[in-house]
């Protein structure tokens, strides 16, 4: 993970009123889920199969602390819950935004049908800017059928102009950064 | 509409605080929030490239269209090209029927507003839902968007919990976040249980048949994805060639429209994704419809003049830096389309009857000019729409009158301005202002003073100025323009004492007439033409270096507009573009001749002024740094007041139709004066003079207003 992409990175979520996590392995990945899962009474958890999900145990960690799961794959009916949580492809530094090809239905409710999402994202997947995001997905020179950029929380002035977060979308982005190289940052520098 | 309908409509309008104060304080804050978002972004260059993408666009647009529809059907969408409203309107009508559609939920469409498509679906039984959070508070409301991007900026947060609270059956209380929860809970259900999702497209990109949507809210995101058909209407102009094309979109439309950096979503949609199907209640192909929408847009890019309205991205920071629209808003300035770019689109998708309106509202002042991010000279194709509609309609009978009958004939002019002065003493009252105008003209000196027009011309003055020139350097011309000439003659004298004083002696070519430009900006470009010939033909012949006009207007008009009003009668123009090469406006040949060390009393300080900057001084002859030099070189310590290149409202015979709106411009520009503390105002054109003198004085303000060249003569002293 390079050290000024991720800190650019996560300045620019913090300013859109996202929220950062940073973690080293997976387990310290399941154990900020869990975190996060109890401070809600047995909320009802969206998850969107991805390996980064599947190997950190998402699953069963949910059901730990108190969670009830949904495997979103869709070909069910859509139904509402309180957590979504789902892998994120690509993060931009320069404005702080998370990319997917969200292509797959599940992955595209569990960011916007929630009141919260939890997006992972693996820290060398961090890009400089928008661009790059767009050569990243024209390399085939046929784009996905559905590309979601998610900058921060969903907001409205809509009303007095006063910003008010979580209309239609979150209300809450919790993104964790997993950085298993431990390259790039204090942290990962003392290890060394 | 009528002309007193919409009068009574800005009076509403001026007179709603809540509207007054929440545009005000945009407008206030919008322009440093804008620079902010753009620092360390080259803005010029973006627009460059935009202007660059749209054009190429335009050029090729059959193509673009075409290939945007093989891409897009390929993965599983269908392409319907709609020549008209109509067409588009039946097209959506025969897929609801088919599919049964009971529901249909919006994210908002300026395309979907212009074809009136909720009223049409509705009166036909189906419930259409805005979700768009400030649409549907005034879908519920029943009014129309007071803003372009926020729609009900208007109510306030009792206003909409009252409305809430009806609508709903249940009490909601007047708190923000509650009220938006609330929205949130009922929306969601519409989302859920809707069988159709509409909405526009931001880009749409034909190598690869991508469209692009940037919300905030997240509702656009819902739209197209919980309802099993989507339809997506999408204007022509809205095709960029390249999937790379959208970076430079997203880089100027989140910053012009909100000043934000990213809108929360942007979602790349490239034909039929999957969807849950509700019938089988298994994982199908989405119905995936593209409605691209020509309504007159063909029409536009075929227009040699009106085309570049083409390059527009509906961002509306034309709008959020407008004086009128601040003022007015949306109700007032707007058909469907908003603002100056607005009166251009609804001449074409409505019709120029529309326009009318509109485009009177328009001050000429160029403020957007510098904001557009596709790079429109929108007040160029306003006062093309505006000399359109004249051929059409003509002119009101006096207006026409004094610019056919009168001011083109200069004697005829001349001596009518001269039969005034003797008339107007019972309202001068001895003062060198007007403060009352009887009756009908009342409004006209309501909120400010209006000068006198002066005893003796300058033309007569001029006769009688003894020039002493010790070594003549040359001759420079001076063009007085009708204010100097007749309501402020000190001006001149003040120009013709500096140009001595430089060792230039001035000569005044007696033929010269009014430059053209208050006949032209009222549509009638023949009496400009006429004008242009008579001053042509008067400055032609001088053998001068320059030809110097102390009125940016007028300067503007000599050096630029001249040569474009003869692109079919190349003697004129060749001799207009001769003219336009002398062509400068004082406060440039000041600072090239620099008034320097013969102007500033040894070592000491003159004192203070502030400096208001004419809108056609900065924004068509780029002139903003000169007169601050030239100030500080006379010995001035220049204090910057606030919005110091903010219209001072006059713009020209704007303040006459719309005074209502001159006047609350010329307020805040008062106060922004009065906020420096300084008690001498510079300024560089006579008619923001006559404005600023004629507000100072109703105010009884001790600060005066001078144009830099009276500030300079004075200096000499």
């Amino acid at each position: 993970m390079n050290r000024k992409l991720w800190n650019q990175f996560k300045e620019r979520v913090l300013n859109l009123s996202g929220e950062v996590l940073y973690a080293e392995d997976k387990k310290e990945v399941g154990e900020l889920i869990s975190r996060l899962i109890s401070q809600y009474p047995n909320p009802m958890v969206g998850v969107a199969v991805s390996p980064l999900i599947e190997e950190s145990g998402v699953v069963e960690l949910v059901e730990k602390s108190g969670g009830i799961i949904d495997r979103i794959s869709g070909g069910e009916p859509v139904r509402e819950f309180k957590i979504g949580i789902s892998e994120m492809d690509l993060g931009i530094a320069q404005t702080g935004s998370l990319v997917q090809d969200a292509t797959d239905l599940g992955k595209r409710l569990v960011s916007m049908l929630p009141e919260i999402h939890i997006a992972l994202l693996r820290g060398e997947n961090i890009v400089p800017c928008l661009q790059d995001a767009l050569d990243h997905f024209y390399r085939k020179g046929i784009p996905p059928g559905y590309i979601a950029f998610i900058s921060g929380p969903s907001r409205t002035a809509d009303i007095e102009r006063v910003l008010t977060i979580g209309v239609h979308g979150p209300e809450r982005l919790v993104v964790i950064v997993l950085n298993e190289r431990g390259e790039g940052t204090k942290r990962g520098k003392k290890r060394v | 509409m009528a002309k007193k309908e919409f009068k009574s409509q800005i009076k509403k309008a001026l007179d709603d605080p809540l509207l007054r104060n929440a545009l005000g304080r945009f407008g206030e804050t919008y322009p440093q929030s804008r620079e902010n978002i753009f620092e360390g972004v080259s803005f010029p260059e973006l627009r460059e490239k935009m202007k660059a993408v749209k054009i190429e666009a335009l050029s090729q647009i059959d193509e673009l269209a075409a290939g945007f529809k093989e891409q897009a059907e390929a993965r599983g969408a269908v392409v319907f090209p709609a020549k008209t409203g109509e067409e588009a309107l039946q097209y959506i009508w025969e897929l609801a029927q088919k599919h049964r559609v009971k529901t249909i939920v919006k994210s908002k469409s300026m395309a979907s507003e212009e074809i009136h498509l909720n009223k049409f679906l509705i009166d036909r039984g189906v419930e259409v839902v805005e979700t768009d959070l400030g649409e549907w508070i005034i879908q519920q409301a029943g009014q129309k968007p007071s803003h372009m991007v926020m729609p009900a900026i208007h109510m306030s947060k009792e206003q909409v919990a009252e409305l809430f609270t009806k609508s709903l059956g249940k009490e909601v209380p007047a708190e923000i976040p509650k009220l938006v929860k609330v929205a949130r809970g009922e929306l969601r259900r519409k989302f859920l249980a809707a069988e159709m999702g509409i909405s526009g497209a931001n880009i749409a990109v034909a190598e690869t048949g991508t469209m692009v949507i940037f919300t905030n809210e997240g509702n656009g995101r819902l739209t197209a994805t919980l309802p099993p058909i989507h339809v997506v209407l999408v204007g022509y102009e809205k095709l960029v060639p390249r999937f790379s094309d959208i970076d430079n979109v997203a880089q100027l439309l989140p910053r012009s429209a909100t000043a934000q950096n990213i809108t929360s979503y942007i979602t790349m949609i490239t034909g039929a994704v999957p969807t849950y199907q509700r019938e089988t209640g298994e994982l199908g192909k989405k119905e995936l419809h593209i409605i691209l929408l020509d309504n007159g847009r063909f029409d536009l890019a075929k227009d040699s003049v009106f085309r570049e309205a083409y390059q527009c991205l509906r961002c509306g920071a034309c709008l959020n830096v407008c004086p009128a629209y601040q003022l007015v808003g949306g109700h007032v300035y707007g058909h469907i389309y908003c603002g100056g770019i607005g009166s251009i689109l609804t001449a074409f998708f409505h019709s120029y009857s529309d326009a009318d309106n509109l485009q009177s509202l328009c001050m000429q002042c160029r403020r957007c000019v510098e904001t557009c991010p596709g790079g429109i000279d929108i007040p160029k194709l306003v006062f093309e729409l505006r000399r359109r509609l004249t051929e059409k309609r003509n002119l009101p009978f006096t207006q026409r009158f004094i610019f056919q009958q009168v001011l083109s004939n200069r004697r005829r002019f001349h001596s009518a301005l001269r039969i005034a002065v003797k008339v107007q003493s019972p309202l001068t009252k001895g003062t060198p202002y007007i403060r009352h105008l009887p009756l009908l003209f009342s409004p006209l000196t309501e909120f400010r003073s209006l000068p006198a027009l002066a005893r003796k011309p300058f033309r007569d003055c001029f006769k009688e100025m003894e020039q002493k020139v010790k070594k003549p350097k040359g001759d420079i011309a001076f063009f007085a323009g009708c204010m100097i000439d007749f309501v402020y003659p000190e001006i001149g004298e003040a120009v013709v004492q500096f140009l001595n004083k430089k060792g230039f002696k001035a000569v005044f070519p007696e033929e010269q007439n009014c430059c053209g430009a208050p006949a032209a900006y009222s549509g009638d470009l023949e009496t400009g033409k006429e004008l242009a010939r008579q001053n042509i033909e008067a400055f032609f012949s001088t053998e001068v270096k320059y030809i110097v006009s102390a009125c940016p207007t007028c300067t503007d008009f000599l050096a630029k507009k001249y040569a474009e009003m003869f692109p079919d009668e190349p003697e004129w123009r060749e001799k207009a573009e001769a003219i336009a090469k002398k062509t400068i406006d004082f406060v440039k040949l000041a600072s090239i001749l620099g008034t320097g060390k013969q102007t500033k009393p040894r070592g000491k300080k003159k004192g203070q002024v502030t400096y208001h900057t004419s809108c056609h001084l900065k924004r068509t002859m780029e002139i903003y740094d000169e007169p601050r030099k030239v100030l500080k070189e006379a010995g001035f310590d220049v204090i910057e007041m606030k919005e110091t290149d903010n219209c001072c409202g006059l713009a020209g015979s704007y303040a006459v139709k719309f005074p209502e709106i001159s006047a609350p411009i010329l307020e805040r520009k008062l106060n922004n004066i009065e906020e420096t503390g300084v008690d001498l105002v510079a300024v560089d054109c006579p008619g923001c003079l006559l404005q600023l003198r004629g507000g100072l004085d109703k105010r009884n303000s001790r600060i005066k207003a001078k144009h830099t060249a009276q500030i300079l003569a004075e200096g000499r002293a």
